[in-house]
């Protein structure tokens, strides 16, 4: 699973993600007073422990919170 | 041949056999003090945070004369303490810092050659003490704004054969393929280039790979003289922010001892943004 807003980021580590338990590439974004923060760009499910379904749900859980986050700066008009 | 300052220069060796003392204060700063100096800095050594300490917190600007007197004070430092800077990313944020204290007169400045680069990699030691730092008071000179440009400078300067511009950005950034690098999603503008007429002369030009110390006077000759970047221009350096910028405004200053040389704080993030600003690619 990718998180494609990430893109262009530099991988800087492979570990472990603590949120979702899987192995991730993770970059580093810098925020508005310059601290640097580790985020994952890529996830690697194992088949053997993961199915499609859950995958996918964390996939549109992700998808969820970007929408969110376009609505609290961009909302529609309607 | 040496360099045309090279009193503003120690290196990390010089710096672990000569700590830091009641007259001589090491200063660390960082772009982003919760990966450097949080987790790990050079004995004494105190903490500059390039946004939180030497910037405004509301308007951008660099900090005011009252302001930088506290931030001595706070650290330690009287008028004519000698005082080393050292810092995160290859000493970009240090040099801003040496820049601003070279605009409110502070005389004794250095920088530790190489910074928290050379010094990791020499396997150096840290700690994460924090120092004792006995206040001063703590008087600065007037701002020279001799030393800054203005967006009002470099708009005067686009048609004058006299002033030269270096951009000291990748050359992705220069010819506006990229903005910024997805690193740093805050320092994007609204327009990709550069300003016309500018030399593309990335800060890494003048530093060695290996370890991010200077490079020699002639190999820094070389790198900026063939580019019409010589000494009896009147020299503006830029880059996205004002960080890079400095550090090459620092070597060609310092390293180079060219009589006039400006470093454009407001940089990209301010032209690349300003409607009308004319813009080459």
């Amino acid at each position: 699973m990718e998180d494609k807003t990430k893109r262009g980021l530099t991988v800087k580590e492979t570990s472990i993600d603590e949120k979702l338990k899987v192995k991730a590439d993770k970059g580093m974004i810098h925020d508005m007073d310059g601290i640097g923060h580790w985020v994952p760009i890529r996830w690697y499910f194992s088949k053997n422990q993961f199915d499609l379904e859950k995958v996918s749900q964390y996939a549109q859980e992700m998808e969820k919170k970007y929408a969110e986050l376009r609505e609290l700066t961009c909302p529609d008009d309607d | 041949m040496s360099y045309a300052h090279p009193e503003v220069l120690v290196d990390t060796e010089w710096m672990s056999q000569n700590p830091p003392n009641e007259n001589r204060k090491l200063v660390e700063v960082d772009y982003d003090p919760v990966n450097g100096y949080q987790k790990g800095h050079i004995k004494e050594a105190s903490l500059i945070w390039w946004k939180r300490d030497i910037n405004d917190p509301v308007t951008r600007d660099i900090i005011s004369k009252r302001k930088f007197e506290e931030l001595m004070s706070k650290n330690g430092i009287k008028a004519d303490t000698e005082v080393i800077l050292y810092g995160d990313f290859n000493n970009w944020f240090a040099a801003f810092v040496f820049w601003v204290f070279k605009i409110y007169g502070h005389e004794n400045l250095k920088i530790m050659n190489g910074g928290r680069k050379k010094w990791e990699l020499e396997n150096r030691e840290y700690t994460t003490e924090e120092p004792q730092i006995q206040q001063t008071k703590y008087v600065a000179q007037p701002p020279d704004e001799g030393l800054r440009a203005y967006l009002f400078d470099v708009s005067r300067a686009l048609d004058k054969e006299d002033t030269v511009m270096v951009d000291v950005r990748s050359p992705a950034e220069f010819t506006g393929e990229i903005t910024a690098p997805p690193e740093y999603p805050m320092e994007h503008a609204q327009r990709g280039g550069h300003i016309p007429g500018a030399n593309n002369i990335p800060w890494g030009t003048a530093v060695n790979d290996a370890d991010g110390t200077f490079k020699s006077v002639d190999d820094l000759k070389q790198n900026y003289e063939p580019k019409g970047v010589t000494p009896d221009k009147d020299v503006i350096c830029y880059c996205r922010i004002g960080e890079r910028s400095s550090h090459s405004w620092f070597v060609l200053k310092y390293l180079l001892g060219y009589p006039k040389v400006r470093n454009y704080d407001g940089s990209w993030t301010e032209w690349g943004n300003m409607i009308g600003n004319p813009v080459e690619k």
